[in-house]
Protein backbone atom coordinates (compact mmCIF):
# COMPACT_ATOMS: atom_id res chain seq x y z
CA UNK A 1 0.00 0.00 0.00
CA UNK A 2 2.89 2.34 0.59
CA UNK A 3 4.97 1.34 -2.38
CA UNK A 4 6.48 4.48 -3.84
CA UNK A 5 8.98 5.48 -6.46
CA UNK A 6 11.15 8.55 -6.76
CA UNK A 7 10.54 10.66 -9.82
CA UNK A 8 12.31 13.76 -11.03
CA UNK A 9 10.21 16.79 -11.76
CA UNK A 10 10.88 20.02 -13.56
CA UNK A 11 11.68 23.05 -11.45
CA UNK A 12 8.49 24.76 -12.61
CA UNK A 13 6.25 22.08 -11.20
CA UNK A 14 8.40 21.24 -8.19
CA UNK A 15 5.79 22.56 -5.81
CA UNK A 16 2.93 20.75 -7.40
CA UNK A 17 4.54 17.37 -8.00
CA UNK A 18 5.73 15.48 -4.95
CA UNK A 19 9.04 13.68 -5.13
CA UNK A 20 7.55 10.33 -4.21
CA UNK A 21 4.42 9.13 -5.92
CA UNK A 22 2.70 5.74 -6.04
CA UNK A 23 3.73 3.45 -8.87
CA UNK A 24 1.41 3.65 -11.86
CA UNK A 25 0.82 -0.11 -11.79
CA UNK A 26 -0.21 0.12 -8.15
CA UNK A 27 -2.76 2.80 -9.01
CA UNK A 28 -4.09 0.61 -11.84
CA UNK A 29 -4.62 -2.30 -9.46
CA UNK A 30 -6.04 -0.06 -6.77
CA UNK A 31 -8.70 1.38 -9.10
CA UNK A 32 -9.38 -2.10 -10.52
CA UNK A 33 -9.97 -3.55 -7.04
CA UNK A 34 -12.34 -0.72 -6.21
CA UNK A 35 -14.34 -1.26 -9.42
CA UNK A 36 -14.50 -5.02 -8.87
CA UNK A 37 -15.70 -4.47 -5.31
CA UNK A 38 -18.40 -2.04 -6.39
CA UNK A 39 -19.65 -3.90 -9.44
CA UNK A 40 -19.63 -7.47 -8.18
CA UNK A 41 -23.40 -7.90 -8.73
CA UNK A 42 -23.12 -6.91 -12.39
CA UNK A 43 -20.02 -9.07 -12.77
CA UNK A 44 -21.84 -12.00 -11.22
CA UNK A 45 -24.85 -11.54 -13.52
CA UNK A 46 -22.69 -11.38 -16.65
CA UNK A 47 -20.71 -14.48 -15.59
CA UNK A 48 -23.93 -16.36 -14.83
CA UNK A 49 -25.38 -15.42 -18.20
CA UNK A 50 -22.20 -16.52 -19.95
CA UNK A 51 -22.28 -19.81 -18.03
CA UNK A 52 -25.91 -20.33 -18.96
CA UNK A 53 -25.17 -19.55 -22.61
CA UNK A 54 -22.23 -21.98 -22.63
CA UNK A 55 -24.23 -24.69 -20.90
CA UNK A 56 -27.17 -24.24 -23.27
CA UNK A 57 -24.94 -24.27 -26.37
CA UNK A 58 -23.15 -27.37 -25.15
CA UNK A 59 -26.40 -29.19 -24.52
CA UNK A 60 -27.70 -28.30 -27.96
CA UNK A 61 -24.64 -29.05 -30.03
CA UNK A 62 -22.12 -30.96 -28.01
CA UNK A 63 -21.56 -34.73 -27.94
CA UNK A 64 -22.26 -36.90 -24.91
CA UNK A 65 -22.09 -36.40 -22.02
CA UNK A 66 -22.90 -32.77 -22.72
CA UNK A 67 -25.40 -33.39 -25.44
CA UNK A 68 -28.56 -34.64 -23.87
CA UNK A 69 -30.77 -36.71 -26.18
CA UNK A 70 -34.18 -35.23 -26.05
CA UNK A 71 -32.88 -31.81 -24.91
CA UNK A 72 -35.44 -29.54 -26.44
CA UNK A 73 -33.59 -27.93 -29.35
CA UNK A 74 -36.71 -27.08 -31.26
CA UNK A 75 -39.07 -26.24 -28.45
CA UNK A 76 -40.15 -22.66 -27.97
CA UNK A 77 -38.15 -22.53 -24.76
CA UNK A 78 -34.95 -23.66 -26.48
CA UNK A 79 -35.44 -21.28 -29.39
CA UNK A 80 -36.09 -18.39 -27.05
CA UNK A 81 -33.00 -19.29 -25.02
CA UNK A 82 -30.88 -19.59 -28.12
CA UNK A 83 -32.16 -16.31 -29.54
CA UNK A 84 -32.43 -14.29 -26.38
CA UNK A 85 -29.44 -15.43 -24.36
CA UNK A 86 -26.72 -13.94 -26.60
CA UNK A 87 -28.62 -10.69 -26.73
CA UNK A 88 -29.11 -10.59 -22.96
CA UNK A 89 -25.45 -11.41 -22.49
CA UNK A 90 -24.38 -8.55 -24.74
CA UNK A 91 -26.78 -6.20 -22.95
CA UNK A 92 -25.30 -7.30 -19.61
CA UNK A 93 -21.80 -6.58 -20.91
CA UNK A 94 -22.93 -3.19 -22.21
CA UNK A 95 -24.45 -2.43 -18.83
CA UNK A 96 -21.33 -3.54 -16.99
CA UNK A 97 -19.09 -1.37 -19.17
CA UNK A 98 -21.48 1.57 -18.89
CA UNK A 99 -21.45 1.31 -15.09
CA UNK A 100 -17.69 0.98 -15.13
CA UNK A 101 -17.27 4.15 -17.16
CA UNK A 102 -19.81 5.97 -14.98
CA UNK A 103 -17.72 5.14 -11.93
CA UNK A 104 -15.28 7.88 -12.94
CA UNK A 105 -17.56 9.75 -15.28
CA UNK A 106 -15.97 12.07 -17.79
CA UNK A 107 -19.13 14.11 -18.17
CA UNK A 108 -19.73 16.87 -15.67
CA UNK A 109 -17.44 18.78 -13.35
CA UNK A 110 -18.61 17.69 -9.93
CA UNK A 111 -17.04 14.24 -9.64
CA UNK A 112 -14.76 13.87 -6.67
CA UNK A 113 -12.05 12.14 -8.68
CA UNK A 114 -11.28 15.10 -10.97
CA UNK A 115 -9.51 16.88 -8.11
CA UNK A 116 -7.72 13.78 -6.80
CA UNK A 117 -4.29 12.54 -7.93
CA UNK A 118 -5.64 10.18 -10.57
CA UNK A 119 -3.33 9.58 -13.48
CA UNK A 120 -5.08 9.26 -16.81
CA UNK A 121 -3.07 6.32 -18.15
CA UNK A 122 -3.62 4.42 -14.88
CA UNK A 123 -7.35 5.10 -14.93
CA UNK A 124 -7.65 3.95 -18.53
CA UNK A 125 -5.49 0.88 -17.87
CA UNK A 126 -7.62 -0.04 -14.83
CA UNK A 127 -10.80 0.07 -16.91
CA UNK A 128 -9.24 -1.96 -19.72
CA UNK A 129 -7.97 -4.51 -17.19
CA UNK A 130 -11.46 -4.79 -15.73
CA UNK A 131 -13.01 -5.49 -19.15
CA UNK A 132 -10.31 -8.02 -19.99
CA UNK A 133 -10.63 -9.86 -16.67
CA UNK A 134 -14.41 -9.92 -16.42
CA UNK A 135 -15.52 -10.05 -20.07
CA UNK A 136 -12.73 -11.16 -22.41
CA UNK A 137 -11.12 -13.92 -20.36
CA UNK A 138 -14.41 -15.60 -19.33
CA UNK A 139 -15.60 -15.40 -22.94
CA UNK A 140 -12.32 -16.82 -24.20
CA UNK A 141 -12.56 -19.77 -21.82
CA UNK A 142 -16.22 -20.32 -22.70
CA UNK A 143 -15.32 -20.43 -26.40
CA UNK A 144 -12.45 -22.84 -25.72
CA UNK A 145 -14.82 -25.06 -23.75
CA UNK A 146 -17.43 -25.04 -26.50
CA UNK A 147 -14.79 -25.92 -29.10
CA UNK A 148 -13.60 -28.78 -26.93
CA UNK A 149 -17.13 -30.04 -26.35
CA UNK A 150 -17.87 -29.88 -30.07
CA UNK A 151 -14.79 -32.02 -30.66
CA UNK A 152 -12.55 -29.44 -32.25
CA UNK A 153 -8.94 -29.05 -31.20
CA UNK A 154 -8.33 -25.71 -29.46
CA UNK A 155 -4.76 -24.98 -30.50
CA UNK A 156 -5.42 -24.40 -34.25
CA UNK A 157 -8.29 -22.08 -33.39
CA UNK A 158 -6.49 -20.03 -30.73
CA UNK A 159 -5.58 -17.25 -33.15
CA UNK A 160 -9.19 -17.01 -34.32
CA UNK A 161 -10.50 -16.92 -30.75
CA UNK A 162 -8.03 -14.24 -29.73
CA UNK A 163 -8.86 -12.25 -32.84
CA UNK A 164 -12.55 -12.47 -32.01
CA UNK A 165 -11.85 -11.26 -28.49
CA UNK A 166 -9.79 -8.37 -29.77
CA UNK A 167 -12.55 -7.49 -32.23
CA UNK A 168 -15.19 -7.53 -29.49
CA UNK A 169 -14.56 -3.94 -28.29
CA UNK A 170 -14.91 -2.72 -31.89
CA UNK A 171 -18.21 -4.55 -32.11
CA UNK A 172 -19.34 -2.75 -28.95
CA UNK A 173 -18.23 0.57 -30.40
CA UNK A 174 -20.01 -0.15 -33.67
CA UNK A 175 -23.22 -1.24 -31.93
CA UNK A 176 -23.25 1.77 -29.64
CA UNK A 177 -23.16 4.27 -32.55
CA UNK B 1 6.56 36.12 0.81
CA UNK B 2 5.78 33.69 -2.02
CA UNK B 3 2.44 33.51 -3.74
CA UNK B 4 0.18 30.47 -3.47
CA UNK B 5 -2.45 31.64 -5.96
CA UNK B 6 -2.15 34.32 -8.60
CA UNK B 7 -4.68 35.19 -11.27
CA UNK B 8 -4.00 37.77 -13.95
CA UNK B 9 -6.97 39.28 -15.78
CA UNK B 10 -8.90 36.01 -15.76
CA UNK B 11 -12.20 36.22 -17.62
CA UNK B 12 -14.77 33.56 -18.29
CA UNK B 13 -17.71 33.78 -20.64
CA UNK B 14 -20.53 31.29 -21.00
CA UNK B 15 -21.82 32.23 -24.43
CA UNK B 16 -23.05 35.79 -23.89
CA UNK B 17 -22.83 35.75 -20.12
CA UNK B 18 -19.66 37.13 -18.57
CA UNK B 19 -19.20 35.04 -15.43
CA UNK B 20 -15.81 36.54 -14.60
CA UNK B 21 -14.43 39.84 -15.77
CA UNK B 22 -10.69 40.37 -15.60
CA UNK B 23 -10.13 38.88 -12.18
CA UNK B 24 -6.70 39.56 -10.72
CA UNK B 25 -5.87 38.34 -7.25
CA UNK B 26 -2.71 37.42 -5.43
CA UNK B 27 -2.79 35.24 -2.35
CA UNK B 28 0.35 34.86 -0.27
CA UNK B 29 1.35 31.48 1.11
CA UNK B 30 -0.11 30.80 4.53
CA UNK B 31 -3.06 33.17 4.04
CA UNK B 32 -6.66 32.28 4.72
CA UNK B 33 -8.33 34.01 1.81
CA UNK B 34 -12.10 34.36 1.79
CA UNK B 35 -13.80 35.06 -1.52
CA UNK B 36 -17.25 36.38 -0.78
CA UNK B 37 -20.07 37.74 -2.83
CA UNK B 38 -23.72 37.21 -3.67
CA UNK B 39 -25.08 34.21 -5.57
CA UNK B 40 -23.97 34.20 -9.18
CA UNK B 41 -21.02 36.50 -8.46
CA UNK B 42 -18.56 34.06 -10.02
CA UNK B 43 -17.03 32.47 -6.90
CA UNK B 44 -17.51 28.86 -7.98
CA UNK B 45 -16.37 29.69 -11.52
CA UNK B 46 -13.19 31.19 -10.07
CA UNK B 47 -12.52 28.08 -8.03
CA UNK B 48 -13.23 25.78 -10.96
CA UNK B 49 -10.76 27.70 -13.10
CA UNK B 50 -8.16 27.51 -10.34
CA UNK B 51 -8.73 23.76 -10.03
CA UNK B 52 -8.49 23.32 -13.82
CA UNK B 53 -12.05 22.03 -13.94
CA UNK B 54 -12.96 24.92 -16.25
CA UNK B 55 -10.80 26.77 -18.74
CA UNK B 56 -10.66 30.57 -18.57
CA UNK B 57 -11.74 32.43 -21.70
CA UNK B 58 -8.73 34.72 -21.24
CA UNK B 59 -6.09 35.56 -18.67
CA UNK B 60 -3.94 33.22 -16.65
CA UNK B 61 -3.89 31.62 -13.22
CA UNK B 62 -1.09 30.06 -11.21
CA UNK B 63 -1.42 27.59 -8.38
CA UNK B 64 1.63 26.95 -6.18
CA UNK B 65 3.87 28.38 -8.86
CA UNK B 66 2.57 26.44 -11.86
CA UNK B 67 -0.11 27.33 -14.43
CA UNK B 68 -3.53 26.12 -13.33
CA UNK B 69 -4.05 24.65 -16.80
CA UNK B 70 -1.34 22.10 -15.95
CA UNK B 71 -3.01 21.09 -12.73
CA UNK B 72 -3.77 17.37 -13.04
CA UNK B 73 -2.89 13.98 -11.63
CA UNK B 74 -0.05 14.04 -9.12
CA UNK B 75 -0.31 17.82 -8.65
CA UNK B 76 -3.53 17.24 -6.71
CA UNK B 77 -1.62 15.41 -3.99
CA UNK B 78 -0.65 18.90 -2.74
CA UNK B 79 -4.16 20.31 -2.91
CA UNK B 80 -7.26 19.64 -0.85
CA UNK B 81 -10.53 20.54 -2.56
CA UNK B 82 -13.92 20.44 -0.90
CA UNK B 83 -17.07 21.70 -2.56
CA UNK B 84 -20.69 21.70 -1.52
CA UNK B 85 -21.57 20.45 -5.01
CA UNK B 86 -19.03 17.66 -5.13
CA UNK B 87 -20.36 14.21 -6.04
CA UNK B 88 -18.79 11.67 -3.71
CA UNK B 89 -18.80 7.91 -4.37
CA UNK B 90 -21.95 7.34 -2.36
CA UNK B 91 -21.68 3.56 -2.32
CA UNK B 92 -18.52 3.69 -0.22
CA UNK B 93 -18.49 3.68 3.54
CA UNK B 94 -16.56 6.46 5.26
CA UNK B 95 -13.87 3.95 6.18
CA UNK B 96 -13.55 2.58 2.65
CA UNK B 97 -13.57 6.07 1.13
CA UNK B 98 -10.58 7.06 3.26
CA UNK B 99 -8.86 3.72 2.67
CA UNK B 100 -9.41 4.11 -1.06
CA UNK B 101 -7.93 7.61 -1.17
CA UNK B 102 -4.99 6.83 1.15
CA UNK B 103 -2.65 5.23 -1.43
CA UNK B 104 -3.09 8.14 -3.83
CA UNK B 105 -1.24 10.37 -1.38
CA UNK B 106 2.33 9.43 -0.47
CA UNK B 107 2.25 11.87 2.44
CA UNK B 108 -1.05 10.59 3.91
CA UNK B 109 -0.86 10.76 7.69
CA UNK B 110 -2.70 7.88 9.42
CA UNK B 111 -2.40 9.54 12.83
CA UNK B 112 -3.87 12.75 11.49
CA UNK B 113 -6.65 10.77 9.81
CA UNK B 114 -7.48 9.08 13.11
CA UNK B 115 -7.44 12.42 14.91
CA UNK B 116 -9.73 13.97 12.30
CA UNK B 117 -12.16 11.06 12.46
CA UNK B 118 -12.34 11.43 16.21
CA UNK B 119 -12.63 15.20 16.15
CA UNK B 120 -15.29 15.24 13.46
CA UNK B 121 -17.12 12.28 14.97
CA UNK B 122 -17.50 10.41 11.69
CA UNK B 123 -19.28 7.03 11.54
CA UNK B 124 -16.78 4.77 9.80
CA UNK B 125 -19.20 2.02 8.83
CA UNK B 126 -21.87 4.22 7.30
CA UNK B 127 -22.21 4.61 3.54
CA UNK B 128 -21.74 8.12 2.19
CA UNK B 129 -25.24 8.03 0.68
CA UNK B 130 -26.65 7.63 4.18
CA UNK B 131 -24.81 10.60 5.62
CA UNK B 132 -26.36 14.00 6.22
CA UNK B 133 -25.04 16.96 4.27
CA UNK B 134 -22.97 18.10 7.22
CA UNK B 135 -21.47 14.63 7.69
CA UNK B 136 -20.60 14.47 4.00
CA UNK B 137 -18.83 17.81 4.22
CA UNK B 138 -16.94 16.61 7.28
CA UNK B 139 -15.91 13.42 5.48
CA UNK B 140 -14.79 15.41 2.44
CA UNK B 141 -12.81 17.74 4.69
CA UNK B 142 -11.16 14.90 6.60
CA UNK B 143 -10.21 13.26 3.31
CA UNK B 144 -8.70 16.54 2.14
CA UNK B 145 -6.71 17.37 5.26
CA UNK B 146 -5.18 14.00 6.10
CA UNK B 147 -2.28 14.37 3.66
CA UNK B 148 -1.08 17.84 4.76
CA UNK B 149 -1.97 19.67 1.54
CA UNK B 150 -0.14 22.90 0.80
CA UNK B 151 -3.32 24.46 -0.50
CA UNK B 152 -6.87 23.88 0.71
CA UNK B 153 -9.69 25.09 -1.53
CA UNK B 154 -13.19 25.14 -0.10
CA UNK B 155 -16.22 26.09 -2.17
CA UNK B 156 -19.15 27.14 0.02
CA UNK B 157 -18.37 24.59 2.71
CA UNK B 158 -20.79 25.99 5.29
CA UNK B 159 -23.92 26.40 3.15
CA UNK B 160 -26.96 24.95 4.88
CA UNK B 161 -25.05 23.50 7.82
CA UNK B 162 -26.12 23.82 11.41
CA UNK B 163 -23.90 25.96 13.69
CA UNK B 164 -22.43 22.95 15.50
CA UNK B 165 -21.24 21.27 12.30
CA UNK B 166 -19.98 24.61 11.01
CA UNK B 167 -17.93 25.10 14.16
CA UNK B 168 -16.54 21.58 13.90
CA UNK B 169 -15.50 22.16 10.30
CA UNK B 170 -13.85 25.47 11.04
CA UNK B 171 -12.09 24.10 14.11
CA UNK B 172 -10.75 21.12 12.17
CA UNK B 173 -9.66 23.37 9.34
CA UNK B 174 -7.86 25.89 11.51
CA UNK B 175 -6.19 23.32 13.75
CA UNK B 176 -4.92 21.10 10.96
CA UNK B 177 -4.14 23.60 8.25
CA UNK B 178 -1.61 25.73 10.06
CA UNK B 179 1.00 25.36 7.33
CA UNK B 180 -1.37 25.52 4.38
CA UNK B 181 -2.86 28.30 2.35
CA UNK B 182 -6.64 28.27 2.53
CA UNK B 183 -8.89 29.63 -0.21
CA UNK B 184 -12.53 29.62 0.77
CA UNK B 185 -15.66 30.92 -0.89
CA UNK B 186 -18.58 31.56 1.37
CA UNK B 187 -21.73 33.48 2.08
CA UNK B 188 -21.21 33.13 5.78
CA UNK B 189 -19.69 36.50 6.50
CA UNK B 190 -19.92 36.23 10.28
CA UNK B 191 -17.91 33.00 10.28
CA UNK B 192 -15.41 34.26 7.73
CA UNK B 193 -14.76 37.36 9.78
CA UNK B 194 -13.52 35.24 12.66
CA UNK B 195 -10.71 33.48 10.87
CA UNK B 196 -9.93 34.89 7.41
CA UNK B 197 -6.70 36.83 7.04
CA UNK B 198 -7.57 38.19 3.59
CA UNK B 199 -10.86 38.87 1.89
CA UNK B 200 -12.00 39.51 -1.65
CA UNK B 201 -15.42 40.70 -2.69
CA UNK B 202 -16.72 39.49 -6.02
CA UNK B 203 -19.84 40.86 -7.63
CA UNK B 204 -21.18 40.22 -11.10
CA UNK B 205 -17.86 38.66 -12.01
CA UNK B 206 -15.88 41.73 -10.96
CA UNK B 207 -13.58 41.93 -7.99
CA UNK B 208 -14.63 44.98 -5.98
CA UNK B 209 -11.75 44.69 -3.53
CA UNK B 210 -9.20 42.21 -2.31
CA UNK B 211 -7.14 42.97 0.76
CA UNK B 212 -6.12 41.96 4.24
CA UNK B 213 -8.94 41.78 6.76
CA UNK B 214 -7.19 44.17 9.13
CA UNK B 215 -6.70 46.78 6.44
CA UNK B 216 -10.32 46.38 5.34
CA UNK B 217 -11.59 46.68 8.91
CA UNK B 218 -9.37 49.74 9.45
CA UNK B 219 -10.44 51.64 6.37
CA UNK B 220 -14.21 51.25 6.80
CA UNK B 221 -15.99 53.27 9.48
CA UNK B 222 -19.56 54.27 10.07
CA UNK B 223 -19.42 57.94 10.90
CA UNK B 224 -22.10 59.74 12.86
CA UNK B 225 -22.08 63.51 13.21
CA UNK B 226 -24.23 65.39 15.69
CA UNK B 227 -25.16 68.74 14.19
CA UNK B 228 -26.95 71.76 15.61
CA UNK B 229 -29.49 72.06 12.84
CA UNK B 230 -30.44 69.90 9.88
CA UNK B 231 -28.42 70.86 6.84
CA UNK B 232 -28.72 70.01 3.18
CA UNK B 233 -26.18 67.55 1.89
CA UNK B 234 -23.04 69.50 0.93
CA UNK B 235 -21.94 69.23 -2.68
CA UNK B 236 -18.22 68.78 -2.17
CA UNK B 237 -18.16 65.52 -0.25
CA UNK B 238 -15.21 63.11 -0.69
CA UNK B 239 -15.78 60.18 -3.03
CA UNK B 240 -14.96 57.74 -0.23
CA UNK B 241 -18.06 58.77 1.76
CA UNK B 242 -21.10 56.66 0.99
CA UNK B 243 -24.72 56.24 2.02
CA UNK B 244 -25.57 59.55 3.57
CA UNK B 245 -28.51 59.62 5.92
CA UNK B 246 -29.50 62.75 7.73
CA UNK B 247 -32.06 63.43 10.40
CA UNK B 248 -32.90 66.45 12.49
CA UNK B 249 -29.72 66.41 14.52
CA UNK B 250 -27.52 63.78 13.01
CA UNK B 251 -25.75 62.86 9.79
CA UNK B 252 -24.55 59.32 9.13
CA UNK B 253 -22.38 57.96 6.39
CA UNK B 254 -19.84 55.25 5.65
CA UNK B 255 -16.23 56.27 5.15
CA UNK B 256 -14.42 53.73 2.96
CA UNK B 257 -10.99 55.34 3.36
CA UNK B 258 -10.97 56.04 7.07
CA UNK B 259 -8.05 57.72 8.74
CA UNK B 260 -9.09 59.44 11.93
CA UNK B 261 -7.11 62.65 11.55
CA UNK B 262 -7.88 63.00 7.86
CA UNK B 263 -11.56 62.13 8.28
CA UNK B 264 -11.94 64.68 11.13
CA UNK B 265 -10.32 67.34 8.94
CA UNK B 266 -12.63 66.46 6.02
CA UNK B 267 -15.70 66.59 8.29
CA UNK B 268 -14.70 70.06 9.47
CA UNK B 269 -14.10 71.20 5.91
CA UNK B 270 -17.42 69.87 4.61
CA UNK B 271 -19.76 70.49 7.55
CA UNK B 272 -18.03 73.29 9.40
CA UNK B 273 -18.45 72.97 13.16
CA UNK B 274 -20.23 69.86 14.43
CA UNK B 275 -21.18 69.12 18.02
CA UNK B 276 -19.87 65.57 18.09
CA UNK B 277 -18.23 63.04 15.76
CA UNK B 278 -18.40 59.31 16.37
CA UNK B 279 -16.53 56.63 14.42
CA UNK B 280 -17.91 53.10 14.64
CA UNK B 281 -16.06 50.02 13.41
CA UNK B 282 -18.06 47.98 10.95
CA UNK B 283 -18.64 44.26 10.74
CA UNK B 284 -17.73 42.44 7.56
CA UNK B 285 -21.43 42.07 6.85
CA UNK B 286 -22.03 45.84 7.09
CA UNK B 287 -19.01 46.50 4.88
CA UNK B 288 -20.32 44.15 2.21
CA UNK B 289 -23.82 45.53 2.42
CA UNK B 290 -22.46 49.05 2.01
CA UNK B 291 -20.32 47.99 -0.94
CA UNK B 292 -23.13 46.01 -2.58
CA UNK B 293 -25.55 48.90 -2.13
CA UNK B 294 -23.10 51.32 -3.72
CA UNK B 295 -22.67 49.02 -6.69
CA UNK B 296 -26.40 48.57 -7.19
CA UNK B 297 -26.98 52.32 -6.88
CA UNK B 298 -24.31 53.10 -9.42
Amino acid sequence: MTETVTETTTAKTADLAPQRTPRAIFQVLHIFRKDARHHWPEILVSLLLLSLYTWHSARQAGPAPFFVPGYPTTSAFAIVLAEILPLVLVVAWFFLIFRLVQEESLIGDRQFWVTRPYQWPSLLAAKVLFVVIFIHIPLFFAQCLLLKIAGFPIAPHLAGLLGMNIALPFFFCWRSQ
Amino acid sequence: MTTAIRTVAVSKRFRRLAALDSLSIEIPEGAIYALVGPNGAGKTTTIKILMNILRASSGSAEILGAPSTRLAGRAFSQIGYVSENQELPEWMTVEYFLAYLRPFYPQWDRDLEAALLKQLDLPLDRKLRHLSRGMKMKTALASSLAYHPKLIVLDEPFGGLDPLVRDQLIEALLERATEATVFISSHDLAEIENFASHVGYLENGKLRFSEEMTSLANRFREVELTVDSPAALPANIPASWLHFKSSAAAVRFVDTAFDEARTRAEVSRVFGSVRDVEFRPMTLRSIFLATAKTTSES
